[in-house]
């Protein structure tokens, strides 16, 4: 369950780290962001990329970001339940593509 | 359909039921119920806890017992030679037909028989009064002893 402020994992080659969420797009105010949903987070934490030298995303940079993994987990419609060890997103650009390094 | 089995308690996990918990160093655990679950995270050892398949298999409970403990080891038997004979002589002695046995003994009965004979003779010819006194006496021991009754009753 993902709230504002919440930070987060970023798992995606992107060269982000941690993430704090902004916004939980799509959903009434106040209410938890879950896997699946859209939202918009600020990089906190960058790698940097040690072969090129360049930054495609930089520290304090506003990104959209769909949540893949929480640690509250989901549930399957066969009854199965899963949940993770971490919170954690993917970099997306705004048409909703994945946010890669090299494309 | 898939029937799981719980990671911590060794039950079988029907669809529907149970939990699954992927860790962020991609380890994926199935329990079965929040009581398998929480044991897990509190970082009790299923082998130390008794109601588990793991530790009923770690203390041998149940029947797989009887099936391990039929087998036994036996050693194989191996002839040597002794410095008496040689492996050739024992084999020989062996392998001996129990005819041919039973004529060897009847040998070397026959042939003890004749020394005694003759020995025999020899002394009875230098000696024979001393023979029936020594005689006499053992018989007279031998009949006091039987007479007197066992002190202190049964053993």
């Amino acid at each position: 369950m993902l709230y504002l402020r919440s930070l987060v994992n970023v798992a995606d080659n992107s060269g982000a780290k941690i993430a704090m969420v902004i916004k939980i797009l799509g959903k009434k105010a106040g209410s938890p962001g879950h896997i699946g949903d859209r939202c918009v987070v600020v990089c906190k934490e960058v790698r940097k990329n040690i072969a090129t030298g360049k930054q495609k995303v930089g520290k304090s940079d506003i990104r959209h970001a769909i949540i893949t993994r929480t640690r509250k987990g989901a549930s399957c419609f066969d009854g199965r339940h899963i949940k993770f060890g971490e919170n954690a997103v993917v970099l997306i650009d705004k048409k909703g593509f994945h946010f890669k390094e090299h494309p | 359909m898939k029937i799981g089995l719980c990671v911590y308690s060794g039950y079988k996990i029907y669809p529907g039921h149970g939990k699954t918990m992927v860790k962020a160093d991609g380890k994926t655990f199935t329990f079965l119920n929040s009581k398998c679950e929480r044991a897990h995270l509190m970082k009790r050892n299923p082998r130390k806890v008794t109601w588990t398949v793991l530790y009923r298999r770690k203390h041998k409970k149940g029947q797989e017992e009887e099936a391990t403990k039929k087998r036994t080891r036996r050693t194989q038997k191996f002839q040597r030679a002794i410095v008496g004979a040689s492996l050739n002589d024992i084999m020989a002695k062996r392998n001996q037909r129990p005819e041919v046995r039973k004529a060897q003994r009847e040998q070397a009965i026959r042939a003890a028989k004749e020394q005694k004979k003759s020995t025999k003779t020899a002394k009875k010819a230098t000696a024979p009064a001393k023979q029936v006194k020594q005689v006499a006496k053992q018989k007279a021991a031998k009949n006091i002893q039987k007479a007197a009754p066992r002190v202190g009753g049964k053993r």
